[in-house]
């Protein structure tokens, strides 16, 4: 491990030699070196005590990262006692911390400070004692924000890596659950825990995705949304290959489902891969409500999928193409309404969209304080307002806000912003081309989804190719005892799922 | 990458060269055809009246807009050489694009009508607009002076609704054209006339269907009077709900059906060179008024006895009614040349030109089968004094 974060651009070549050298017995050698690596590091605190038995000796550590009160107790207060005429590697070992270990050269010194370890170093010991005394402010848990359902657990992932892998840790007693470790970012050195379960999950998708996350190399990593785009197989799709939680619960049950999760330090978003289109369909409350509801939601929610992306596009063919196509009383309402429109319907539609597109953004970024100013403006933007300004037909602000109610529906974010997005193109098409542009670019967009694929499986499966029984937990959410096999294309060795109910009738 | 690029840009190229929107047409834009009239002309020529909505922009947007039609509707006419040629006319006059995709109402008038309807329908089957589902109908004198008359309030909606009426299903341009290449070549079709009526203090005249006119090989050769008409609905099965009344002894105390449900069957015999036709008819009724003293839910079952006067009734309409096309009119609009053509194919491929003299004295036999099933949900006597029940 090199404690130099990007090699070719140390211009200092001592700083290099230092790395690989190994730690002086001399404490004021020591601290040089120290000095050296971390010139103008102002929250480097080092400090200087002596032993028991009167050798000098330092700590080094970074301000606020580490505990100092058990600094105290457990290390400076118990080396005191130390009595021992000479001190030597093995009067670490009288330290009661249970995360400790020797380092022999500077370079593993400097990683580990870094890290937020504290070091020690003893005049006249030839190693360092690398401690872990790591404390630092934490967010409690907290309900997810972005993923709240009525019926589950309110517990959401943090930005701690530890406190995650203990939520999932909680909730899969086994030690079937493996976690392989990274360090990812050249300067972030961004911890990445990969989460699977032995057995469910299959080999060739372990194995791929720590082969593309050992390849990576970035500055840093500062969401799990990085990773995603340099793992991902396809980075120009506008569909997210990979799933973003902030739920353990939806974690874990892609682990079952022989899924692979991919936690970061320093965000609450954890991924799972692979993904197909249908799981971006799933909410965990599909499976929290008794069956019937779960299915009639997803169906509901299919349905506002295809509303979602085309209720736009219809409105403008069929009002500049197909006027056959309207009843007539409707049609003659909505040649009354749109009569005093000077906008081509298209532009009427991406006028709207764009401006309803502005006001969900500007209602994310916008300071808490001023929240209400938006929604004000917003209804006043999309309402009435603009009706009778004569901009905007009434047709045109309801179908908006059945589109914007409809993307609201989808349960993933990035699900639901790549349908607003697609929406566009195909509003274009529509007011060029008619149903016809419609049909075309849907057909664009069906090509394209038949050729993605998030690490190996089929991003439309299992519709295409197709797999019936698993219909059972796509199309309608069967009761659990009914889905006894694991996603087949996802799932490993171990293909049964338990799925046993209590038997009520003799 | 680069080829992609590259690719990427023609047909980015490609799609400037094509001024896309070139069948575009924004609703603004559009004159909506509700209603046509087409009448004969001098010099061979037609004369077209379109009734069209035009939307009324203060009426747009804010709610309740459908009350105040008034003004919406414009009523134009031009002549021209042909149909599409005085649409031509109108279109280079009018700005706004015509369009007859909503169309309800093709009216005829008599004259045109009684000269022969071809080259108009040629066009309205021909033609992509025009819609299948619009009624043609036929009006006597000419079809400007209907559409001109018209004052109604409502003038589209009650299109609108003319056009979901079920019995007038049969006058739809697609029956229109299944009608026309029948064995018989002659059918009927509805007669369009204004009514008047009173509505917010001023007298307005609105547009209704009345009484069939007789089409043999796409002419008009007889508007129809309520006889024949009222005994051809029987087998045209339109009228569902229609009530039937009857005297039994006193003419002043009359019994009457109310139709639930009829069916009918058409069974052609050729018999060593006799033409015969049966005709049976089989009604659901229910008793909608009761003026006799019968007591129709006590246990002599008079709703069986009473079912036989009806079949007669019926019967004599009905037969009256074909014998008087056969003789008077020598067509056939209920296609019983059909029924000989399923039956006997080869006989009727020999006799196909003849048929027309076999109509003349075919043999007709009606019967009807009335089935009278409830009584009514109640029985008490309002016109029976004490004593005097059966």
């Amino acid at each position: 491990m090199s404690a130099l974060p990007i090699p070719e651009f140390m211009t200092d070549p001592e700083l290099r030699r230092l790395e690989q050298s190994g730690i002086s017995a001399d404490l004021g050698r020591s601290s040089e070196v120290i000095n050296k690596f971390f010139v103008q590091c102002a929250d480097l605190v080092i400090h200087s005590f002596s032993v028991g038995n009167g050798c000098a000796a330092i700590v080094v550590y970074f301000q606020g990262l580490t505990d100092t009160t058990q600094l105290e107790t457990q290390v400076i207060r118990e080396l005191a006692l130390i009595e021992d005429p000479t001190f030597t590697n093995d009067s670490f070992a009288r330290l009661s911390v249970s995360n400790k270990k020797m380092l022999k050269c500077y370079g593993e010194v400097v990683s580990s400070i870094v890290m937020g370890r504290t070091l020690l170093f003893v005049d006249g010991v030839e190693s360092a004692l690398s401690i872990d005394l790591t404390k630092f402010e934490v967010r409690a848990l907290e309900e997810p924000q972005s993923e709240s359902v009525v019926r589950g657990p309110r517990e959401g992932f943090t930005e701690n890596i530890t406190t995650n892998m203990s939520l999932l840790r909680r909730r899969l007693r086994t030690q079937a659950m493996k976690t392989i470790t990274f360090e990812l970012g050249r300067y972030s050195k961004t911890m990445i825990n990969m989460v699977y379960v032995d057995g469910i999950a299959r080999e060739d998708i372990i194995q791929s995705i720590s082969e593309r996350l050992a390849a990576v190399d970035l500055d840093g990593i500062l969401e799990s949304a990085m990773i995603e785009e340099a793992i991902e197989d396809s980075t120009f799709s506008p569909f997210p290959q990979i799933q973003a939680t902030e739920r353990p619960d939806v974690a874990v049950a892609g682990l079952l489902e022989g899924r692979i999760v991919i936690l970061t330090e320093n965000t609450p978003i954890a991924l799972i891969a692979p993904t197909t289109l249908a799981t971006l369909m799933q909410s965990p409350e599909d499976y929290y409500q008794r069956f019937w509801i779960g299915t009639t939601i997803r169906w509901l929610r299919y349905l506002f999928f295809f509303i979602a992306l085309l209720a736009p596009s219809v409105y403008v063919a069929i009002l500049t193409f197909h006027q056959e196509m309207v009843p007539t009383t409707l049609l003659l309402r909505v040649a009354q309404s749109r009569e005093e429109i000077p906008f081509p319907a298209l532009l009427e539609a991406l006028m709207m969209e764009v401006i309803f597109e502005a006001l969900r953004e500007a209602g994310i970024r916008l300071p808490k304080q001023v929240g209400s100013a938006v929604s004000i403006v917003g209804a006043l933007v999309i309402g009435q307002a603009a009706i009778q300004a004569g901009l905007v037909s009434a047709p045109m602000v309801m179908v908006v806000a059945i589109t914007g109610i409809s993307s609201f529906m989808m349960p993933q974010y990035p699900a639901s912003i790549t349908l607003r997005l697609l929406r566009f193109p195909i509003m274009i098409m529509s007011g060029m081309f008619g149903l016809f542009g419609l049909m075309l670019s849907l057909l664009l967009i069906i090509t394209h989804l038949c050729t993605l694929n998030s690490f190996g499986i089929p991003y439309l499966s299992p519709f295409a190719p197709l797999r019936p029984i698993e219909f059972l937990d796509t199309l309608i959410r069967a009761p659990l005892k009914f889905i006894k096999l694991r996603p087949g294309t996802y799932s490993g060795k171990n293909k049964r799922r338990k799925s046993v109910y209590a038997r009520v009738r003799k | 990458m680069i080829t992609g690029i590259r690719k990427a840009a023609s047909i980015c190229l490609i799609l400037c060269l094509l001024p896309g929107c070139w069948d575009r047409i924004e609703v603004n834009d559009m004159a909506l055809i509700m209603a046509v009239g087409i009448d004969k002309a001098q010099d061979q020529l037609i004369e077209l009246t379109v009734q069209v909505f035009i939307p009324n922009p203060s009426a747009g947007g804010s709610g309740g807009a459908s009350g105040d039609g008034e003004g919406r509707v414009y009523t134009l006419s031009r002549i021209g050489e042909t149909l599409p040629d005085a649409l031509t006319v109108l279109q280079k006059e009018l700005p706004r694009t015509f369009f007859w995709g909503h169309a309800k109402a093709y009216i005829f008038g008599e004259a045109l009508a009684k000269d022969g309807m071809e080259k108009q329908l040629d066009f309205l089957f021909r033609d992509i607009e025009p819609r299948e589902q619009a009624n043609i109908y036929l009006c006597r004198k000419t079809a400007k002076k209907l559409l001109l008359s018209l004052s109604d309030p409502n003038s589209y909606e009650t299109l609108i609704k003319l056009g979901q009426k079920r019995s007038l299903e049969a006058s739809s341009i697609i029956s229109v054209a299944e009608l026309i290449g029948t064995d018989s070549e002659s059918f009927t079709l509805p007669i369009a006339k204004t009514s008047a009526l009173i509505s917010g203090g001023k007298a307005k005249s609105i547009l209704i269907v009345e009484g069939d006119a007789l089409i043999k090989e796409r002419k008009a050769i007889a508007f129809l009077d309520e006889e024949i008409t009222e005994g051809l609905q029987w087998f045209q099965n339109m009228k569902i709900e229609r009530n039937v009344a009857i005297a039994l002894e006193d003419p002043n105390k009359k019994i009457t059906i109310k139709l639930k449900r009829s069916s009918t069957k058409i069974i052609p015999v050729i018999d060593k060179g006799k033409w015969s036709i049966t005709l049976k008819l089989k009604i659901n009724a229910d008793v909608a008024d009761n003026a006799t003293n019968l007591n129709l839910m006590d246990e002599h079952d008079y709703l069986k006895k009473i079912e036989k006067p009806f079949n007669q009734l019926i019967e004599h309409k009905i037969a009256n009614a074909i014998n008087r096309l056969q003789t008077q009119y020598h067509a056939d609009p209920l296609d019983l040349a059909h029924a000989f053509h399923k039956k006997y194919p080869r006989i009727w491929k020999e006799n196909r030109t003849r048929w027309e003299a076999i109509y003349k004295k075919l043999d007709v036999k009606v019967e009807v089968n009335t089935i009278i099933r409830n009584p009514g949900i109640s029985n008490i006597n309002v016109r029976v004094n004490k004593g005097e029940r059966s």
